[in-house]
């Protein structure tokens, strides 16, 4: 949802910047705990995230919120992990709709998802800037 | 009942789910939680299921750790998740059906697995989005079943 029409830009800015820095916050503790995941961290043979797939993955996400953000939009902070391969994950719930992430050294994809049948209700692509604000309005379904 | 019979639509499947948040398997989001596709995460890409039935519907007895939860996902549904497809240039070069299979070990008879046939193949990457497609799938079946027997994280 949008932020309301305050009556200063001033505000607005000061409450998205607030917004913005609370949830680089947050990130940096989720990326706190990913950092110190080693080999078979799980139990299942799960990759360790790797220091440039770390530092590639905090510049997409937290790239990702600015566009939202000064866009004026609202921006939940993801639930972030790493995957068996060592990736690093982020997704947002909303509703029925969900949107990942999954970044690796080099490269980023999404996943569009609203339903389980695999055929008919998911999407996957390669992520690139462009992507990151029509990203966010589809999963809030504007 | 003979472990080896084939799974039936019908039949409830129990998944373990690690407890600790940390490990990112669940979030609670409003107050629910929601499972995460890493819950069905297996790096052969055939998450390990038991069968309720065998396990006398008893979800604690399908407990690996004393933190884990359960959650439970009926096969009908896990076979109708759809097809998962191997691309190749955007042309589909191969469709992935979705079945779970009686797997018993001696230690537990209860055990199969959700498995895809033909298996993946092609690139890594390419396996990897596959299987991260029926993961999500699975995911939100258990998300919407909820829990069967609740993580004790503490």
């Amino acid at each position: 949802m949008r932020i309301a029409n305050y009556n200063t830009v001033e505000y607005k800015h000061k409450i998205q910047k607030f917004q913005s820095e609370k949830q680089k916050l947050e990130i940096s503790e989720q990326f706190d705990i990913l950092s110190q995941r080693e080999y078979n961290w799980d139990g299942r043979s799960s990759q360790k995230p790797t220091q440039l797939t770390l530092i590639h993955a905090k510049k997409i996400i937290d790239a990702m919120l600015d566009s939202v953000i000064s866009s004026g939009y609202q921006c939940d902070t993801p639930s972030i992990s790493s995957d068996g391969y060592g990736y690093v994950t982020a997704v947002w719930y909303q509703n029925e709709r969900q949107l990942h992430l999954q970044i690796g050294e080099h490269e980023a994809e999404y996943f569009k998802v609203w339903g389980t049948n695999i055929d008919t209700e998911m999407d996957v692509d390669f992520l690139t800037p462009e992507n990151y604000l029509p990203l966010w309005k589809w999963l809030i379904d504007e | 009942m003979n472990s080896r019979e084939p799974v039936q639509d019908d039949e409830e499947l129990y998944r373990n789910v690690r407890g600790k948040l940390e490990d990112k398997e669940y979030i609670i989001q409003d107050g629910k939680s929601i499972i995460e596709y890493h819950a069905f995460w297996d790096p052969s890409l055939q998450p390990s299921v038991d069968r309720a039935k065998l396990k006398d519907y008893d979800p604690a007895s399908a407990l690996l750790h004393k933190t884990n939860g359960i959650v439970s996902i009926k096969a009908g549904d896990v076979r109708a998740i759809g097809v998962v497809k191997t691309k190749h240039k955007n042309k589909v070069v191969a469709d992935h059906v979705v079945d779970v299979i009686p797997d018993p070990t001696c230690d537990n008879p209860a055990h199969a697995l959700i498995i895809v046939k033909p298996e993946f193949f092609d690139s890594k990457n390419k396996q990897k989005n596959a299987f991260k497609l029926l993961q999500i799938a699975l995911a939100q079946l258990a998300t919407k079943s909820g829990w069967t027997l609740e993580p004790n994280p503490h």
